[in-house]
């Protein structure tokens, strides 16, 4: 009876300690959105008060002002980001397929050569293209940003493609030819639709990957090319003293993008997508 | 007929996979590999631009006999690897959680897990500079509440040697995304290993010892190291909010290269190499723990 008792407390507690701990993660990390969004609403704010003295919105109208390069920078980051998105997933098609549905020597090399974009910082890969893309004429462009992109979108992109072919059986292609159907027919026909799921998974992934790139921008469009990254390391990145309405109203511009994202993938993306080391 | 299908299976069979590959390694290849040969040469005094043209190692020889190389790297390695043992730790934890969840509990653990995965590093730095900087929203409540006086009375987590600031923005960063992969790790692997371990007797503590950690070992192991690769590279946090002089290796090093004397550049090179020599290692590693992955699912 006694040792039932003890059991039950431990268990209870268990259940207690495990609520808890959820509580604080989730709690920090949303606690911080309460002070960004005060802070965007505020026009001054003096040392020690909990609240502002004085709210309005000027930081919201300066932001989608002309003045504030916020729009053009929207812009930017997501032409951007789609281009990159349309790009990554016709040059992951080919080689997602050899990766998912071949065997080949030296098949492991080739694995790591496309997964070192990954592991190898970007700031080793960007400071060496930048001089190479210079002498080419593509530093400061939208192109050479977009092509740089591609280098930390591909691996994840062609690894969830790659994944979704391995449990691909091509003999569903094979029936379409044998039934007279030209390649390209059988692809928009047949492939396609199979690969579906994984594709909508591998574009959002290339989107979100490259609105949230900031390192390849700030190198290769060497500040010319403003993404809104870019524009709030401007402010934020800057000296001890930045505008705080100004760059609370940018972050929270900065996060609806990827919180739309996962509103949008909830029901798509399944779980196991998670586990190939995002 | 039966010829042509079988042209076709024998032309995609001999070129497959070099045509297929092709694309990926025009980009992957040239660029990646491309830029990274550029700053290899540089680093190795092979920069035209400004007249070097002597292939020489003096300037690893430099950055070697600064000794502020060996405080930046100690710096860097010391925010590499402590958040990610204290993010590692979390994570195993808070995935086995949230797997035990029903219900809508379940659901929306799932969505907020993973909303810190979708947003920029720079929003992470902001929330950490605006709500727990010594003029932060936090010290803004205390000193209302007047438990403190003035700014430098709150803990100095910016800007300091004890990179509190960084390893914060880290573990906001890091923690949903290691505890999405080991959970994803955790669905896959599936809860039969454990049931038969219940039946066969074992309790709650030895299946998690003995059941579920082996089982989901090989997913920790690769996204722990794919966090200490990050947090080793990582370049606008500990910019931000990192120590002043010397800071991390790749802040030291963009410093050096965006010094307007050019003669800078190749000791920069010289230092990025450095790093990459590094995760190159880490690259090993994590693909090897990947295999193990592979051959345990079966």
């Amino acid at each position: 009876m006694d040792r039932e008792n003890v059991n039950y407390v431990v268990n209870i507690t268990k259940k207690i300690l495990k609520k808890v701990m959820l509580f604080i993660v989730f709690l920090y990390i949303l606690s911080a959105i309460i002070p960004i969004v005060v802070w965007s609403f505020t026009r001054s704010w003096f040392w020690p008060s909990a609240f502002p003295q004085i709210w309005d919105n000027h930081a919201w109208q300066y932001v989608f002002s002309n003045v504030s390069k916020v729009p053009q920078a929207i812009a930017n980051t997501i032409i951007i980001a789609l281009i990159v998105m349309i790009l990554s997933i016709l040059i992951s098609l080919p080689s997602a397929r050899v990766m998912g549905l071949y065997k080949f020597k030296g098949k492991k090399i080739v694995e790591m050569l496309l997964l070192a974009p990954v592991i190898i910082p970007p700031m080793a890969v960007g400071l060496g293209l930048t001089t190479i893309f210079i002498k080419i004429g593509l530093s400061d462009t939208m192109q050479g940003v977009i092509i740089a992109h591609l280098i930390p979108t591909l691996p994840y992109v062609n690894r969830i493609i790659s994944s979704t072919y391995e449990t691909f059986d091509t003999r569903y292609e094979e029936q379409g030819i044998m039934l007279g159907a030209s390649s390209f027919k059988v692809f928009i026909n047949v492939t396609f639709p199979i690969l579906l799921p994984g594709l909508i998974t591998a574009a959002l992934f290339g989107f979100v990957i490259s609105l949230n790139e900031f390192v390849m921008t700030f190198l290769i469009g060497g500040g010319r090319i403003i993404t809104l990254p870019v524009l709030l390391f401007g402010f934020v990145g800057g000296t001890s003293s930045f505008d705080y309405p100004i760059a609370s109203a940018m972050t929270i511009l900065l996060s609806i993008p990827g919180i739309i994202f996962l509103f949008a993938t909830e029901r798509i993306i399944k779980e196991e997508y998670f586990s190939m080391g995002f | 007929m039966n010829e042509r299908i079988n042209n076709i299976r024998l032309f995609l069979k001999k070129y497959a996979i070099p045509i297929g590959l092709l694309p990926i390694f025009m980009i992957v290849g040239v660029l990646f590999w491309g830029g990274l040969t550029g700053a290899i040469l540089q680093s190795l005094g092979w920069f035209p631009a400004i007249g070097l043209r002597e292939i020489t190692l003096k300037y690893y020889r430099e950055i070697f006999l600064d000794t502020d190389l060996w405080s930046s790297s100690g710096y860097t390695l010391y925010i590499a690897i402590i958040p990610t043992i204290l993010a590692t730790c979390i994570s195993i934890l808070l995935a086995i959680i949230i797997n035990d969840l029903n219900g809508n509990m379940k659901k929306i653990s799932n969505f907020i897990i993973k909303i810190p995965i979708m947003i920029p590093y720079l929003v992470g730095i902001y929330m950490v500079i605006v709500m727990y900087g010594q003029s932060g929203w936090i010290a803004r409540i205390m000193a209302s509440l007047g438990l403190i006086k003035c700014t430098s009375q709150f803990p100095e987590i910016l800007y300091s040697n004890s990179a509190i600031g960084i390893i914060m923005v880290y573990l906001w960063k890091q923690v949903p995304f290691m505890t999405t992969i080991i959970r994803s790790n955790l669905i896959s692997v599936g809860r039969d290993y454990e049931q038969v371990a219940q039946t066969l007797g074992a309790n709650n503590s030895q299946i998690f010892r003995y059941v579920t950690i082996p089982l989901i070992i090989p997913g920790i192991l690769s996204s722990s190291l794919l966090v200490f690769a990050f947090n080793f590279g990582s370049f606008e946090t500990p910019f931000i909010v990192g120590r002043y002089y010397p800071n991390t290796l790749p802040v030291e090093a963009y410093k050096l290269y965006s010094n307007i004397d050019l003669c800078y550049r190749p000791k920069a090179m010289a230092m990025v190499i450095l790093i990459s020599i590094l995760s190159t290692i880490i690259l090993y590693y994590y693909e090897k723990s990947i295999e193990k992955f592979k051959y345990i699912k079966k």
